[in-house]
């Protein structure tokens, strides 16, 4: 009933050529970049559930690594019980979402600053319970040994790499294909009422912190199931791949990605991964102030970031994107 | 006169020492058409916020239709059905002005009203009475301050309220906006109650049936327009408002 943006017809074109590139890859690349490729799908949800709370939503957050860890944890016990994929990725996503409904009520009560505190803290809590509880985490150590596991009940074990790749590549697209179509529903336009005009938005009789409750379970589970792709792709998990420095680099990719653009989050998450990996390994010890030199010239000289760019280009119409 | 849509009984609002609205009693009685007027700072958007209860009180109560809603929200009281607009527009930004007054309308429609059924006419029907019919597809954010006030009109209208609070719905418009807002006004059913706060005195004397004139939070005297004008206090705490009417 309620017309969001219409995407132009470039910016169409622009997907469909992202999406066939990404399935075609493994017919040209090698096996290292499609390693490092499906590694960066995990990463990309979680981006993407960064996007939908601080941009959409409006409720800035260091926090989606919490249910990322949960779900990246979930999933691998999911895997020790040689569950398939698709399971893992189901249930790593159950599993966040309710720890995020379980989280949530006082996460929608703050705002700004105050909210970036809240979660971070909940992430840092976070991570810390996964190194300290030993029994259910591995501890320090993580669960180094995740068992391969077919993609759906009954089919091969994914141990290939290309396998591995199509697997993640594809569940990733179709988190995100989901997650967008959400944001274009009526409910994606009852979110960003909340993040554009809370006093309109209770002044017309909506619920505006159930709705930031239920927007940040999603967001939640989109973390868990990037969690459970991680797992299925490096096959390990341990609370370095949960901690401070993936919520922040995340976090800097959203904002270079443009903030409430969730296409703008995965090219963001695209971009930091190349710095790190490419120009960051010629600069030992130097990574952290690389990225943080590319978040300053990304909020100077991308107004907006990579979708306010994309938006100029006549890729999509700009504002308040999904 | 109808039965009390909205009743104030000794309400108050505290900011420390300063009373912005202090131990006022008001009914405003269904169907009514009642102005709340007074000088700047009098208090009169502290009072419709304490009615459309985006302030809790800090004395008295606050009941609607007789039911008492002074712990309830102010999302909880727009169900109930009150309708407000804000001195400063209160609108969803990004959103057209076609999505703006659909969002009002929701929490009144059923699942599948919202959901399912692409019916735009009544809201398009809202935003023609008000001169925006061509501004359907345009974000609000990019409308004029007087447009803007005029779709936040539509958009309080769309959830179709008992009660509709105004606060200064005729600042910063043309005249041209005056005269859609005045027949937009007119317009509005018998079975709504309005309680509009309003310095354009031409407005309020064409619509107020009942004038309340508050002054340094409290209420000086209710009347009509008339026998508010001829009131030798109202002459002397505020001038002009209602000129030599
Ligand atoms: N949040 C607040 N904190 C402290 N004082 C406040 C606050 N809000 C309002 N006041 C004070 O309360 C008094 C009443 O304010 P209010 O905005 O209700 O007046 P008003 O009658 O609407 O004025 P105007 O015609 O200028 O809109 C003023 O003295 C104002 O300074
Ligand atoms: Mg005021």
């Amino acid at each position: 009933m309620i017309p969001t943006r219409l995407r132009t017809p470039l910016g169409i074109a622009a997907a469909v050529v992202a999406v066939a590139a990404l399935l075609l890859l493994p017919t040209v690349a090698d096996n290292y970049t499609l390693i490092t490729v499906s590694r960066v799908a995990g990463l990309g949800l979680l981006a993407a559930s960064t996007a939908l709370m601080t941009g959409v939503a409006g409720l800035p957050t260091l926090g989606q690594i919490a249910p990322y860890a949960v779900g990246a944890y979930t999933a691998a016990h999911l895997a020790h019980l040689a569950l398939p994929g698709l399971v893992q990725l189901l249930g790593a996503a159950a599993a966040a979402a309710v720890f995020s409904l379980a989280t949530g009520a006082a996460v929608v009560q703050t705002r700004g600053v105050i909210c970036l505190m809240v979660t971070l803290a909940i992430g840092e809590l976070t991570a810390i319970t996964a190194g300290q509880w030993t029994s259910l985490t591995g501890g320090t150590d993580g669960m180094p040994r995740v068992p391969a596991t077919p993609a759906l009940p009954g089919g091969e074990n994914l141990v290939k790499v290309p396998d591995v790749y199509t697997y993640t590549v594809v569940a990733a697209l179709a988190v995100l294909a989901v997650t967008m179509l959400v944001l274009r529903s009526p409910a994606g336009t009852l979110i960003r009422g909340c993040r554009d005009n809370e006093a309109r938005m209770r002044a017309s009789g909506h619920r505006v912190s159930l709705t930031l409750l239920w927007t940040f379970t999603g967001a939640g589970a989109i973390a868990g199931a990037g969690g459970a792709l991680l797992v299925s792709s490096q096959r390990t998990v341990s609370p370095s791949n949960v901690g401070f420095e993936v919520a922040a680099l995340v976090l800097l990719a959203v904002v270079i990605g443009g903030a409430a653009s969730i296409p703008g989050a995965l090219a963001g998450v695209a971009a930091v991964v190349a710095v790190r990996d490419t120009i960051a390994p010629k600069l030992p010890g130097e990574a952290p102030l690389l990225l943080g030199v590319l978040f300053i010239a990304a909020v100077y000289l991308l107004p907006g970031g990579l979708s306010g760019v994309a938006a100029r280009l006549g890729l999509h119409n700009g504002e308040a994107g999904a | 006169m109808g039965k009390p849509v909205l009743e104030l009984r000794g309400t108050g609002r505290a900011y420390g020492a300063l009373k912005a609205v202090d131990d006022v009693d008001l009914t405003v009685h269904a169907g009514a058409r009642h102005a709340l007027i007074g000088p700047n700072g009098a208090g009169k958007s502290t009072l419709l916020h304490l009615a459309a209860g985006n302030l809790r009180p800090t004395a008295g109560r606050v009941l609607l239709a007789g039911r008492d809603v002074t712990r309830h929200g102010p999302a909880r009281r727009a169900r109930l059905g009150v309708g407000r607009t804000f001195q400063t527009p209160a609108l969803i930004g990004s959103a057209d002005c076609l999505t703006n007054v659909a969002l009002a309308a929701w929490p009144a429609q059923t699942f599948r009203a919202r959901w399912l059924r692409r019916d735009h006419a009544p809201h398009l029907a809202r935003l023609d009475a008000l001169g925006l019919a061509d501004d359907a597809a345009t974000p609000a954010a990019a409308l004029s301050h007087g447009r803007r006030r005029l779709l936040e009109l539509a958009v309080a209208l769309a959830a179709s309220p008992r009660l509709l609070l105004l606060d200064e719905p005729a600042a910063g418009l043309t005249d041209d906006d005056v005269g859609l807002l005045l027949t937009a006004l007119g317009t509005i059913g018998a079975e709504v109650a309005v309680l509009l706060v309003e310095h354009h005195q031409e407005l309020v004397r064409a619509f107020a049936g009942t004038v309340t004139v508050l002054h340094q939070g409290a209420v000086v005297t209710t009347g009509t327009p008339a026998e508010v004008a001829a009131d030798p206090r109202v002459r002397e705490i505020y001038q002009g408002a209602l000129g030599a009417a």
